[in-house]
């Protein structure tokens, strides 16, 4: 079979053929996927965008027989890809036809090392070694792992992982690669890998892929064509500069569009440009502001020079709160080893009552290594840590509980009570309060939280976004005045994130203080009051978001991207735009003022 | 056990799994056949010399060594006592070195505690050595060992996703442990049944994430084409030398030489 040139006849077969396509998981309450019809011809980067639930994962399960083989349930319609029907040929025989990478990298790792996991594909396919060590070569060549062959797999970042699981399917050299879901759990560097290994399969390759994917700028900058899926079936199909320069409409699907095409849109509303001007892509934006500002001057002085007010960086900053208070947190020459791996060297941060701060920087940077010391998660190597007023040293996790709330990523690492209120209830039970008082701060928190409704439910019913406020709640019913929140958007569609962080800013609003680790700038831009970058274990920017997201070298030293409309604002600096913007607000404010 | 694997070229490593595993076997034999703790000392003396030559980080055997010292320190005293002097053969042996308790009674004979070391030395060799076998052998060879004793393919693959998942579970366990703690949890106090029953809330969360993880790991399968052929492809395959065969005819010579010894009275007590 092998060396069968892929273009005999398959010129005229579509890569990707979906008929009429239903199907309903055993014991679903209603059908995942409802009369679903397209076909892809190669090749082609198709992106499926939708909210979360709405049956994107479904549907890529369906493209290589996944379902109905592996997941039984009620399936009608017809699947072919390159041909060949997906319940007519088994699972194992597709895959050299149809790669499926799935989300979590992690329980896609098979081998000990990096070379035995690319092995294990071809292996099962029953290639001979030299064949097998070729496709190593070439896959971990495309996803930019060449060298790591000997390396542990337990060993790798989140975005190697990822990497590595791309490659394990490119090993079966398949001619349609489908995505899900590639870069949501990536830092912004980890992403950016991911996307050039996707380049490099365009080009050498000529692959059809297929992607799941919420982040709309990276679709926007090489997607041919866009499936939006909402509630099992599809609602829109079309190029997508049709729907992401359309701003109402991706409201609409609840898509969040790139900045660059909010931008456009509002100028486009303010009368300034046609519709068909909104621009897609950076660049687009570039030339489009650049066009419109031509011979006009963007005088806006007085804003540039309160924004060049820079703000003394860490320890010495000035904050409303008064004086004679202690700081939330204090943080004094930390260090901290694992081993002989350092991973916070000399950190000085001081963080006041009632301030929002994003922690922002690559993974590995020593974000969570540094707020695992607020409540002695870890404890330091070298150095002190002050919360309001009092050292960390010698108290036990349990006491700080009660001034530091920390949030987890993933609610599913703490649920365990049957109920959700005893869920909320659990770390209660060893402060020794009495049964009425127990209750109403039970009853207390699921009000903020609102799911004062489902208090008697069992938790694993809930929603994601459900189960992470409830997350929230079991860490708020200690009634700390500090809330550390690790990455509470990661994963989530937009409206999911936007409700989220509606709950974060309302617990800030009501005295909270904050600190929130993030990779999405976006957010960070949007709700944080203050930014601050780590990069390889020290604090390399502490400011306004405006003020950190214009230092444009200190960003890329720390592999960070800013939010795409002060990418934006940088390049049109020549033409005297502000550095230090950061929504699109801002953006279009001072470009409307010119004209 | 198996990810302890240190890559290196020493001869140790270079030779093949099967000779190894003959070696250690015969080790093994060595030391069960002989009770005198000179021999054993010997024994273990060449394993050093072995342990040596292979370059391992002998701050590591001594890792797994350290927690077992109390385990030593009580394996001679009981032997000391609970070997009376009429076990053995030897008049030395048989000397009574002193009585613990008045009116001739406890004694402790010198025999109970030389083999209050053998035991010892017999317990120190056999990590050192398993330790040695499965410090300079990586799993993949190990796993050929299983192909070639026609283990089915199914029982290998679980072996090296359970040894792959390990590493996996200890983070996701970690991640469990400081969000219980995080929120109040009070997990390391209290008496036995108080720890047991707070291991719960650590528990729920790992088996719930373990049944999501394995249902994954069944696509991921799968998506990895498992099961599409009888025959599967190891990306090494483990050949003898001419090393390797002398290496084990060594082994099985001496042996023989010791079982004869034995036989003799040799290394009796």
């Amino acid at each position: 079979m092998m060396g069968v040139n892929a273009l005999t006849d398959t010129k005229a077969v579509q890569a990707i053929e979906v008929d009429s396509l239903s199907y309903r998981y055993p014991k679903g309450p209603a059908y995942s996927l409802k009369d679903i019809s397209f076909s892809v011809d190669s090749p082609r980067f198709v992106a499926i965008m939708g909210p979360t639930g709405s049956g994107k994962t479904t549907l890529a399960m369906t493209l290589n027989g996944l379902i109905p083989q592996l997941f039984e349930g009620d399936l009608a319609g017809r699947v072919s890809v390159m041909g060949m029907d997906t319940q007519r040929f088994r699972v194992q025989t597709l895959v050299s036809k149809v790669g499926l990478v799935m989300q979590d990298p992690e329980t896609q790792i098979f081998g000990i090392t990096v070379e035995e996991d690319v092995a294990f594909g071809p292996g099962n396919m029953g290639l001979d070694t030299e064949r097998i060590r070729k496709r190593i070569d070439d896959s971990l060549r495309i996803v930019r792992l060449t060298g790591y062959e000997g390396r542990f797999t337990s060993q790798l970042s989140g975005g190697e992982k990822q990497r590595l699981a791309i490659a394990g399917i490119l090993a079966m050299y398949p001619e349609i690669l489908v995505l899900d879901e590639p870069t949501s759990e990536l830092d912004p560097l980890g992403r950016e890998e991911i996307y050039k290994a996707i380049d490099n399969l365009q080009r050498e390759r000529n692959l059809t892929i297929l992607a799941v994917e919420h982040s709309s700028e990276d679709v926007a900058e090489r997607a041919d064509e866009v499936i939006v899926v909402n509630s099992g079936a599809i609602v829109w199909r079309g190029h997508p500069r049709d729907l992401f320069c359309n701003v109402p409409l991706t409201r609409e699907f609840g898509i969040r569009p790139p900045q660059v095409c909010e931008f456009g849109w509002k100028l486009h509303e303010l009368g300034y440009i046609s519709s068909s001007d909104v621009p897609l892509t950076l660049a687009q934006a570039r030339e489009l502001t650049r066009t419109l500002l031509k011979g006009k001057s963007l005088a806006c002085q007085g804003e540039q020079g309160e924004r060049d007010q820079l703000q003394p960086s860490s320890g010495t900053r000035q904050s409303a709160a008064p004086a004679l208070q202690s700081p939330a947190v204090l943080v004094e020459g930390l260090e901290h080893n694992y081993g002989n791996i350092t991973a916070v060297r000399g950190v000085n941060l001081e963080i006041e009552k009632g301030e929002f701060v994003a922690l922002i920087g690559q993974n590995g940077a020593g974000k969570t290594t540094l707020v695992k010391h607020f409540n002695n998660l870890l404890k330091p190597s070298g150095g002190k840590v002050y919360i309001n007023g009092a050292d960390t040293a010698g108290k036990t996790i349990g006491s700080l509980s009660r001034h530091v709330g920390y949030v987890f990523q993933n609610p599913d690492h703490q649920i365990f009570c049957s109920t959700v209120s005893e869920e909320v209830g659990y770390g209660l039970r060893h402060l020794g309060l009495s049964e009425a008082e127990t209750e109403k701060r039970v009853q207390d928190v699921l009000e903020f939280v609102n799911l004062q409704e489902v208090a008697d439910r069992h938790p694993f019913t809930l929603g994601k976004g459900e189960r992470q406020r409830l997350a929230v709640a079991s860490v708020l019913a200690m009634r700390p005045n500090i809330l550390v929140i690790d990455e509470p958007t990661t994963g989530q569609d937009w409206i999911g994130a936007e409700h989220m962080m509606g709950l974060v800013k309302n617990l800030h609003e009501s005295g909270h203080t904050i600190i929130m680790i993030t990779h999405d700038m976006r957010i960070v831009a949007e709700y944080a009051e203050r930014v601050v970058v780590m990069h390889k274990g020290r604090i390399v920017a502490d400011g306004t978001p405006s003020n950190v997201f214009s230092k444009g070298d200190v960003l890329r030293a720390a592999y960070l991207t800013p939010p795409q409309i002060s990418q934006l604002a940088a390049e049109l600096e020549d033409y005297g735009m502000p550095l230090g913007i950061t929504t699109v607000d801002e953006a279009v404010a001072v470009v409307s003022r010119a004209l | 056990m198996f990810l302890e694997y240190v890559p290196g070229k020493s001869p140790v490593h270079k030779l093949d799994v099967r000779a190894k595993v003959v070696v250690f076997i015969c080790l093994v034999t060595l030391l069960f056949l002989f009770k005198h703790p000179a021999y054993n000392a010997f024994i273990l003396f060449s394993v050093a010399i072995i342990a040596f030559s292979a370059r391992l980080p002998f701050s590591r055997l001594w890792g797994m060594l350290a927690p077992l010292v109390p385990v030593f320190v009580i394996i001679m005293i009981i032997t000391g006592y609970t070997y009376p002097a009429s076990t053995f053969s030897s008049p030395f042996a048989r000397q009574v070195l002193f009585y613990s308790w008045p009116g001739k009674r406890l004694p402790v004979s010198t025999g109970g505690i030389l083999y209050g070391f053998t035991l010892l030395l017999r317990i120190v060799t056999m990590v050192a050595s398993s330790s040695i076998l499965t410090l300079t052998t990586p799993l993949g060879d190990f796993l050929q060992l299983l192909r070639i004793l026609r283990v089915p393919y199914e029982i290998s693959f679980v072996i090296t996703t359970g040894i792959r998942f390990v590493p996996t579970m200890e983070a996701k366990s970690t991640m469990v442990l400081d969000a219980q703690r995080s929120r109040g949890g009070m997990i390391d106090t209290g008496g036995m049944v108080q720890r047991i029953k707070a291991y719960v809330p650590i528990m729920v969360p790992m088996i719930v994430d373990s049944i999501r993880m394995s249902e994954n790991l069944a696509c991921a399968m799968l998506n990895r084409g498992y099961g599409a052929t009888r025959d599967w492809t190891t990306l090494q395959e483990i050949k003898m030398t001419l090393g390797d065969y002398l290496v084990i005819a060594a082994a099985i010579v001496i042996t023989g030489i010791a079982v004869v010894m034995a036989q003799h009275g040799y290394g009796m007590l």
